[in-house]
């Protein structure tokens, strides 16, 4: 087919050399300034946004980003007695539902390693760990095969705390549990200069913990960020949720364990440091739960078609060796510029 | 490494861009004020209005907006206007749901400044930063008028309006940027400081364990 | 230590041309270049650089540091960043091979006999000059032992040590030690500093010469072939000793033909030439036996699993930032995840390799070298022919050392293997 086509083979190559990691720089960025200053172009994509673009980063009261994050309806809408919960009432539960499901399918995972504003954050202050030359944290494999279930452990406790909330059995001032926590919160309303989700709420005592482990949560993030690629993408409830729904979802990572030579370079691109991405022959749907699609992986793999970015069944961005060793050359030709 | 750069500069200009554009929307403290108000527009300029013999208006704090909230510690200022016209030297009264009670006379332009006071104090656990508390605004007039009612002369209008409103806590009892900051403050440094002695930890030599038996 | 008897006086005023050791090589050069047909012009750097390190002995003693490797294991990258040069010492000289085995036991690897020969000669061929150090990993069990040997006949030796298997994280971490503890020694020897711009300089050389390999590697796919077998071994074997940017120049030079002849719709085999994988032992100059067997005999070596070829070029090393510590994990990494060594508990990865070479080279059958004494290679041929058997590509196993003694019965042998396979093709439309 290639020697009929030569114009899509071209293309094809192209595509397949691309500098990945500087094409999804100017992604974030664009998405960046989307989702938080979308407002003022008039933009609003509704409240079922499968990222964090926060609800409070407002300007007066209007939204100032381009959308809100799905995580504060869902939460606020499972605040109801069980008896509604499962009649007609409790309907718009599932079109929202359903609606987040929608924008979610479009792009899988990758809303998380292209498009959301924390992710973006994240990348950001690992280019500031860079610019000063500090070396990057790992977990050893034991630590990370414990940590990564404290993510579901958030997602279980973003539905039941509402729903003993609607019952009855816990305090309305933990409406929201998840976007009291999250650093979200407190980080992306800077951006639209309003610092006062910063506060602690002293008013009882439930206020004081919810926005202090808020602000601790925030501090956290920032030191773990800066000392590791990506941290609070492992412990996020949203990656966790969107794990759970990703079946059916268009845009796919595939891997030919045939074609893999085990070489390990995927695993050492890879800021979730996801090992079996390296390691794991058998499996075609490579696409691990803590996964965020940053693509780096078929990026930095030199056996063409060993990994395939699909949509729809489409190979849209495959592992190619003159992919690879163009990145490579790339790389070296840098270093000689910035001599 | 020029993307980085790019990348660090954006972290860090972006939220104080936008706090200083914030900081500057923000109005100026009382004191800061001119005592003069600015010159309003000539459709809400003051102007004779028969229909309204004595009147009460609560004036607009700077950077209003429709989700409005008068707070203990806020100034707030009423213009007191006989038939649309601002009074001079009206004796103006506020006074609280519990009794505390503010006397001040009006300027040339007709305009009282009270600062609410603080008068919630429950105990801590019963703090309800919604709760709502109403005050009452009373004006007199020294000297009465001659008026029109119901086409009769009368030489004694009214002198005194009133105009009740409510107030809830101030954010600024219940609330605190300071303690904040500090969290994250804290915590960051913590962090910080443990990465960087377990890494500093992992290149010391090997310790050996010595057993001293008997000697 | 057994003492070699004092060489007789008149050998000393005999020019290296014409002794033995030198006339092995003649004769294998002569078989490589003129039983065939058409070679590619530039392969005559190739020939003419054997010719002259191994026929005449010529010297190629360099500036600067010299360290010796025993294996692929070891990190030629941080030698070169260090301003080092290294040198590949696997031999495959008979010649060496005779006089080492009077260290070594009756039946032991000829590769490491004749490294040991080749070591205790002092005006060794290939003539490298002095080695400043020499690496030896603990891969398999002779090489490892070996080292005692080597320190012995008055080198100095570094022992690398490789772990024993690379499925754990410990023994991931434990070879990234391995290499940062190499890279101290490296620096003492040397007396410089690993640095961020010179790693990534040494780098940018051997990942240019990585890539001149692959589009190599690539134009071997093509049916019917466009390379000969022979000439790529002779290719890799230079590898070892030649300049790195005047080997890679060269390989782009090479490339740049082949790609000509492609064109051109040349063939260098015949289009029922039987494809062969040859994997196993090392086939190391001049000790090319098995593939110019092969390719004398009708079949073309498409593609090879062996250290001296292409397990030694390969594998690319991808790094994310490049900081030292990232960037010599990942050369380590690099090092040991993808090799499929028969030294490692594991052979899953070797047998994927084989099975994926096999299809996308489209092979008909395939070669297994073992080194009479090599415990390794000779283990793993059963779990390697039950899985390249039940793929259907027949595999023929050929236990062989140095000596020319047995190359009627190889002949025979390849022969009838290479005439099965014809038979094969035939009766079973592809």
């Amino acid at each position: 087919m290639k020697a009929n086509r030569p114009a899509l083979a071209a293309l094809r190559a192209a595509v397949n050399g691309v500098d990945l990691n500087r094409f999804r720089f100017w992604v974030q960025l664009a998405s960046f300034a989307f989702f938080l200053y979308g407002g003022y172009a008039a933009v609003n994509l509704g409240s079922h946004l499968p990222l964090f673009a926060c609800v409070y980063n407002r300007v007066g009261t209007a939204g100032a980003g381009a959308g809100v994050c799905y995580l504060m309806p869902l939460q606020l809408q499972l605040a109801r007695p069980w008896n509604t919960l499962f009649t007609g009432a409790s309907l718009f539960i599932l079109t929202g539902l359903g609606i987040f499901m929608l924008w979610f399918l479009a792009l899988n995972k990758a809303w998380c390693g292209f498009v959301c504003p924390l992710g973006t954050i994240q990348d950001w202050l690992t280019a500031l760990r860079r610019f000063v030359r500090i070396r990057y944290s790992v977990y050893t494999q034991s630590q990370f095969d414990w940590l990564k279930k404290i993510k579901y452990l958030l997602l279980a406790l973003a539905v039941l705390i509402p729903l003993g909330i609607g019952n009855g059995y816990i305090t309305r001032e933990l409406r929201a549990p998840i976007c009291q926590i999250c650093p979200g919160r407190v980080l992306l309303p800077l951006f639209s200069g309003d610092y006062s989700h910063w506060n602690i709420d002293f008013t009882s005592t439930t206020t004081v913990v919810m926005t202090a482990l808020g602000v601790l949560i925030t501090g956290l993030f920032l030191v773990g960020a800066f000392v590791k690629k990506r941290f609070y993408c492992f412990f996020c409830p949203m990656s966790a949720f969107l794990f759970l729904l990703s079946k059916p979802a268009l845009l796919r990572l595939k891997k030919d364990g045939s074609k893999c030579t085990r070489c390990g370079d995927c695993y050492r691109v890879c800021d979730m440091q996801i090992k079996a991405i390296a390691d794991d022959v058998v499996t075609a749907d490579i696409m691990a739960d803590d996964c965020t699609l940053c693509l780096k992986c078929v990026a930095a793999c030199p056996e063409t078609g060993a990994l395939k970015v699909k949509y729809a069944g489409l190979t849209i961005f495959e592992a190619t060796e003159t992919g690879f060793i163009k990145r490579c050359q790339k790389e070296h030709c840098r270093a000689n510029a910035s001599r | 490494m020029k993307l980085d750069l790019f990348a660090v500069c954006l972290l860090a200009a972006l939220p104080l861009l936008a706090a200083a554009q914030e900081h500057h929307k923000q109005p100026k403290p009382a004191d800061q004020r001119e005592t003069t108000p600015a010159p309003e527009s000539p459709a809400s300029a003051p102007r004779p209005l028969d229909s309204a013999p004595l009147e009460i208006v609560r004036e607009k704090a700077p950077g209003e907006k429709a989700n409005f909230q008068l707070c203990s510690g806020d100034e707030v200022v009423f213009v007191v206007l006989r038939r649309g016209l601002p009074v001079q030297n009206a004796r103006v009264r506020l006074i609280t749901q519990q009794g505390w009670a503010k006397d001040t006379l009006t300027d040339a332009h007709g305009r009282a400044r009270f600062q609410l006071i603080r008068d919630y104090f429950p105990p801590w656990g019963e703090f309800n930063k919604w709760a709502r508390h109403t005050f009452l605004v009373v004006a007199e007039t020294a000297a009465p008028d001659a008026g029109n009612i119901q086409d009769s002369s009368d030489t004694n209008g009214p002198n005194r309006a009133t105009l009740s409103d409510s107030y809830y806590p101030s954010p600024k009892d219940y609330s605190s940027y300071a303690w904040g900051l500090g969290i994250v403050l804290l915590v960051a440094a913590f962090g910080g400081t443990s990465v960087y002695l377990y890494r500093r930890r992992r290149v010391k030599p090997f310790k050996e364990v010595a057993f001293h038996e008997g000697q | 230590m057994p003492t070699l008897p004092a060489e007789p006086t008149h050998a000393v005023t005999q020019p290296f041309s014409r002794s033995r050791q030198a006339r092995e090589a003649e004769e294998t050069l002569t078989h490589l270049v003129n039983d065939f047909d058409d070679n590619p012009e530039s392969m005559d750097y190739f020939y003419d650089l054997f010719r002259r390190v191994f026929c005449q002995g010529e010297s190629l003693e360099r500036e600067g540091v010299l360290v010796g490797t025993t294996c692929i294991h070891a990190p030629e990258e941080l030698i070169y960043a260090l301003g080092a040069t290294p040198v590949r010492l696997c031999n495959g000289s008979y010649h060496y091979d005779q006089i080492g085995a009077e260290f070594m036991p009756a039946k032991s690897c000829p590769l490491v006999k004749a490294t040991l020969g080749l070591l205790q000669d002092p005006h060794a061929v290939p003539r490298v000059g002095k080695l400043d150090l020499i690496v030896n990993p603990t891969t398999c069990d002779q090489k490892k032992k070996s080292g005692a040997l080597m320190t012995a006949l008055g080198h100095t030796v570094y022992d690398l040590e490789v772990p024993p298997s690379k499925d754990t994280e410990h023994s991931r971490v434990y070879w990234q030690r391995s290499v940062r503890a190499l890279t101290e020694r490296l620096c003492q020897l040397t007396g410089r500093r690993l640095t961020r711009r010179n790693l990534r300089a040494a780098m940018a050389r051997t990942s240019r010469a990585q890539a001149a390999f692959r589009v190599l590697h690539e134009h071997r796919r093509a049916a019917p072939s466009l390379v000969l077998g022979k000439d790529v071994f002779l290719v890799t074997n230079a590898f070892f000793f030649d300049d790195i940017d005047r080997w890679t120049a060269a390989v782009e030079r090479l490339n740049a033909e082949i790609a000509g002849r492609a064109a051109a719709g040349f063939q260098a085999a015949q289009t029922k030439a039987p494809r062969i994988l040859f994997t196993g032992s090392p086939p190391i100059f001049p000790n090319l036996k098995l593939p110019l067997l092969i390719e004398q005999s009708g079949g073309v070596v498409v593609a090879d699993e062996t250290c001296s070829a292409n397990r030694m070029l390969y594998d690319m090393t991808a790094v994310d930032e490049w900081h030292l510590p990232d960037m010599v994990d990942s050369l380590a990494d690099k090092y040991l995840k993808p090799c499929t060594c028969p030294t490692f508990t594991n052979n899953e990865d070797r047998r994927r390799r084989l099975l994926d070479l096999a299809r996308t080279f489209q092979v008909d059958g395939v070669v297994y070298q073992v080194f009479a004494g090599c415990q390794v290679y000779e283990m793993e041929q059963k779990s390697v022919a039950d899985t390249l058997q039940q793929a259907g590509f027949p595999m023929l196993a050929i236990e062989t050392d140095y000596s020319p003694d047995d190359l009627g019965q190889l002949t025979t042998r390849i022969e009838a293997f290479l005439e099965s396979l014809k038979a094969r093709k035939r009766h079973r439309p592809t």
